[in-house]
């Protein structure tokens, strides 16, 4: 069957004739953010809440702290060879490209230096977040990961990986990652802080 | 609009989800209700998940809960009101991304297409992320068929795969078996013996489906949603397996109804929002995948080639019916199943279908025909609970009564049901005639009761309705409103 075809069958559906022109679509929904964060430094106190919360580890650094903090952690900015070497690779690090404090989520961007293995296949994942990066909503992320263009996959991670599926009981780490780690980044030089 | 076709092969997972029509739900329901752990298992899982989603949802979003449900319930009839505008553009959108589009008119146009990518690619391993589209057009047993080694990835899926059952959940496939079942059948197919606990389980598994993995060469996943704006097919899972299935393999397929498309990305972002706070409770799934096209120069992995099919198989025609286009509004989340009664006490695989629960008994009727499944509108007690959970507003227990009164125009009401009301409008017909019949049956149905009042076996017609569950005995004076006073006039009290 031709897209054309399919077209025709659902206009006929529709009770429309071919060719004829659509209404535009209503403006999306649009509501009140719950409780809105105007303030950067709340924001980001949120995001670490809500990410833990999904069992997410966090780590708030100092930028001058970051190299020593990723290499405590085993991460390594070393890049595959190829995509099927990230199932081998223990701790996959990548950066996040947003992360979205209402849910706790770390976003991630597929590009030539950031294969999607390494947040997939790996047995922990280790996100870097930039506290600038942090945006309030899931809406406002999708936002700015459409600015230019879509990536090839724009991954949305909220926890680690899991299942309920027998008898739903929930275990972690069952094809991703079952250790997500967000190393959250404070431009400025200052202590480490526990999350 | 052709028939169904009948699926390809007779394993017995097929003959669950695809039974011989009319299909007739009795003797399943009465295997259910026989059937004590199941009962446990469902109801418990379910009961759970219900609560959870109350809970979760009141607290993101307080007194405006309905409202967001409503407004997405809109958004969505909106796309279905102008299907042909949005699909045109996710079509034009997803193939200047480099996304080969195909349409198909059935299930087996679908088959006939994903087997046709599989050949011309050259490709033999199939790892699949669990899709009901995909249950709907029994493609593992057509990729099978052709030659393509192919292994359902989620966890749920992969047991149920092993031990040749269907999944009886949308969300929770196996919800219906236990660790135990699980672990007799990695004993069984795998031949490694794990305790049965969850945990351990699982990591037999994830040792078992990464090699699977690594080695595809296919991806077949289905879709939740399709972006129109930006062409983009979006993936919602939990486990990882839908990650990995669109990460390793160099062609990914996803097949998805015609109505999964929504217009934009803060229309995405509204409907996600509700998605997993309605099936599980969580913010979002742990993955929110969002897949625009296939691998770009320089990336190191992803498919090199992207397809979607995008599936009729019934839809234009539930589209072309005022009376049930809403129900193709549905985003596929479980909260339905999680919330209906009926549901809760029998379990998935009384439906006889890929969709249970109330939406299925809605839909599989529409997509395989009411003839095929006359008894499905029936599995159902109106109490709308199926509505009031609905994150898309769903009028379901409308739908129902819809297709039982199709059922009564085309004649097809059983003669007991027929005999019934014919009895109930004269009965009910005159206030004498209610009266000496209230009385007969107080008298009778007291005389029966044991000591706590509830009737274990009423007599005659009554009878089939205590077999499965007591009556609770009439009061000893029946309530009798005040007769209205002799005029009539309207609001004397």
């Amino acid at each position: 069957m031709e897209l054309a075809d399919l077209l025709a069958s659902v206009r006929a559906a529709l009770g429309r004739d071919l060719g004829a022109s659509t209404p535009a679509p209503p403006a999306s929904p649009a509501f009140a953010v719950p409780a809105p964060v105007t303030d950067r430094a709340a924001l980001v106190d949120r995001f670490c809440e809500r990410a833990a919360a999904v069992g997410v580890e966090i780590r708030r650094v100092a930028e001058a702290e970051l190299d020593a903090t990723l290499a405590a952690l085993g991460a390594s900015r070393a890049p595959l060879v190829d995509g099927a070497a990230a199932y081998d690779r223990e701790v996959g690090l990548t950066d996040a490209a947003w992360a979205i404090a209402e849910t706790g989520s770390v976003v991630v961007a597929a590009a030539p230096d950031a294969p999607r293995g390494l947040s997939a296949a790996t047995l922990v994942h280790v996100a870097v977040v930039r506290e600038a990066d942090v945006v309030q909503t899931l809406a406002e992320a999708l936002a700015r990961g459409a600015e230019g263009g879509l990536p090839s996959a724009l991954t949305v991670v909220t926890g680690p990986s899991k299942t309920a599926d027998i008898e739903g009981i929930i275990v972690t780490g069952v094809h991703g990652p079952g250790r997500v780690v967000a190393v959250v980044v404070s431009p400025g030089a200052g202590a480490t802080r526990a999350g | 609009m052709t028939a169904p076709l009948p699926p390809p092969s007779p394993r017995r997972a097929r003959e669950i989800l695809f039974p011989i029509v009319p299909y007739q739900a009795a003797p399943r329901i009465a295997a259910a209700l026989a059937d004590e752990r199941l009962r446990a298992a469902v109801a418990s899982a379910t009961t759970l998940k219900d609560r959870t989603r109350v809970e979760t949802l009141a607290r993101t979003f307080g007194p405006e809960v309905d409202a967001r449900r409503e407004a997405a319930g809109r958004l969505r009839r909106h796309v279905l009101d102008h299907l042909d505008h949005y699909l045109a553009r996710f079509a034009a959108a997803a193939t200047a991304n480099g996304t080969t589009v195909h349409v198909a008119r059935d299930a087996a146009e679908a088959r006939e297409i994903v087997v046709r990518i599989a050949r011309e690619a050259g490709v033999t391993r199939c790892v699949k992320a669990k899709s009901m589209v995909t249950e709907e057009i029994a493609l593992l047993d057509a990729l099978v068929a052709a030659g393509v080694d192919t292994v359902e990835t989620d966890l749920g899926e992969y047991v149920l795969q092993l031990a040749d059952d269907a999944p009886s959940h949308i969300v929770t496939p196996m919800i219906h078996k236990s660790r135990h079942d699980a672990a007799a059948a990695f004993s069984a197919a795998l031949g490694v013996e794990a305790p049965p606990e969850p945990e351990a389980l699982t990591r037999v598994a994830r040792a078992s489906l990464r090699e699977a993995f690594r080695r595809a060469d296919l991806g077949v996943t289905g879709a939740n949603f399709l972006v129109a704006d930006t062409g983009t097919v979006v993936l919602c899972t939990n486990e990882g397996n839908g990650r990995l299935t669109t990460t390793t393999p160099r062609v990914h397929v996803a097949v998805a109804g015609i109505e999964k498309v929504v217009p934009d990305l803060p229309a995405l972002a509204s409907l996600l929002e509700l998605l997993a706070r309605s099936s599980t409770g969580q913010p979002l799934t742990v993955y929110t995948s969002l897949l625009t096209g296939p691998r770009r120069a320089g990336e190191l992995d992803g498919p090199a080639e992207s397809h979607v099919v995008l599936l009729d198989n019934g839809r234009t025609r539930i589209l072309a019916d005022p009376r049930f286009r809403e129900a193709l509004a549905c985003i596929r989340c479980g909260a339905c199943l999680n919330a209906c009664p009926v549901y809760r006490a029998v379990g998935g695989h009384a439906y006889g279908s890929v969709y249970p629960g109330p939406i299925g008994a809605v839909v599989t009727p529409l997509l395989r025909g009411l003839d095929a499944y006359p008894d499905l509108p029936h599995l159902t007690t109106l109490c709308g609970a199926c509505q009031a959970a609905c994150p898309v507003d769903i009028d379901l227990p409308r739908m129902l009564v819809a297709l039982k009164e199709e059922q009564r125009a085309r004649g097809v009401v059983p003669w007991r049901e027929r005999l019934a009301q014919r009895v109930a409008r004269f009965v009910l017909g005159g206030r004498l005639r209610f009266r000496l019949a209230r009385f007969v049956l107080r008298k009778v149905l007291r005389r029966r009761a044991d000591a706590d009042g509830f009737v274990d076996r009423a007599p005659s017609a009554l009878g089939r309705w205590t077999r499965t569950r007591s009556l609770r005995a009439p009061a000893a004076k029946p309530f009798s409103p005040p007769r209205p006073p002799k005029g009539g006039a309207d609001g004397a009290r």
